[in-house]
């Protein structure tokens, strides 16, 4: 894993309809998998300008139709205290949040919990699946 | 964090331009609450497709019981109250990623209110200002009067 935050632009993340509603953004969406170890998972957007749902394309098919696409600045991430490293995986700019991994998430929930909503409050929503979809209520 | 009951939590908001009316008019709205906690209650793992856990069934009586606690509560005051009484069903309603349920109101204007729910007598309690004060975390301990689910022994 490298270490190389850039000093600007955006990040991307894959966001299921159920962790929206009305189009604002959970804060459990930027929380981490038990299998995210190593951190949540983000995609430079630099890499998919003009069609963030590209980052979806590994997503099951069957799945697919229910996530949207988020975009986060890297200037309000690293206002968080926030850092982004690559970490190459089957889609080109993949990377993730260190700080947001699920050890670190587990050893100080209510640090993470703030952190999650701060980044859900400044996270636009740059791709929506074309059919409406059950969303948290 | 201290444990702390819930009117004293929320009464952080004071008394907000959008406070809300009698609560009535949400006792449908309240019902809907409950009938999508025990919605959870047959969720499985993965039931995101990104590997989130079940939702937690001691979680789900701890939000059954709060739930049911805030609508009692709710349908005994025929007035408006502050925001802190919660008279209005939580904005939001879903299971976390590791079987916690998660209970959010959003107050326009002043900010937002979460309740994670993590096992039949405890909740954190998060309150996020729109005016800038720092964010509040809360330790809630839940009232089990009601927290029964028919089909199971809580």
């Amino acid at each position: 894993m490298s270490d190389t935050s850039p000093p600007s632009g955006y990040v991307l993340r894959r966001v299921p309809a159920v962790r929206l509603s009305g189009g604002v953004v959970h804060r459990d969406a930027f929380g981490p998998t038990a299998q995210d170890t190593t951190g949540v998972s983000v995609y430079r957007e630099e890499l998919y300008r003009n069609q963030p749902e590209a980052i979806l394309v590994d997503v099951p098919e069957a799945k697919r139709g229910t996530y949207f696409v988020v975009r986060v600045s890297v200037d309000g991430l690293t206002a968080l205290g926030l850092t982004i490293a690559d970490e190459p995986a089957a889609l080109p700019g993949h990377a993730v949040i260190p700080e947001l991994a699920r050890p670190t998430r587990e050893a100080n929930r209510a640090w993470a919990n703030e952190v999650q909503a701060k980044l859900a409050a400044i996270a636009e929503v740059v791709y929506s699946p074309p059919l409406p979809l059950p969303t948290s209520g | 964090m201290t444990a702390t009951a819930l009117p004293q939590l929320f009464a952080e908001f004071g008394n907000t331009p959008d406070a809300p009316p009698p609560a009535e008019p949400y006792l449908a709205e309240w019902q809907k609450a409950v009938d999508r906690l025990l919605e959870f209650w047959n969720w499985t793992a993965d039931w995101d497709g990104e590997g989130a856990a079940a939702p937690n069934r001691a979680a789900l009586r701890g939000a059954l019981a709060l739930v049911q606690q805030l609508r009692d509560s709710a349908a005994s005051s025929p007035q408006p109250r502050g925001p802190q009484f919660l008279d209005r069903p939580p904005d939001r309603l879903l299971p976390g990623r590791e079987g916690e349920v998660i209970l959010e109101w959003q107050f326009p204007g002043s900010g937002y209110a979460e309740l994670e729910v993590l096992d039949a007598t405890t909740a954190n309690g998060m309150l996020v200002f729109a005016d800038g004060r720092p964010t509040r975390f809360e330790q809630v301990v839940i009232a089990l009067a009601s927290a029964g689910i028919a089909g199971e022994s809580a």
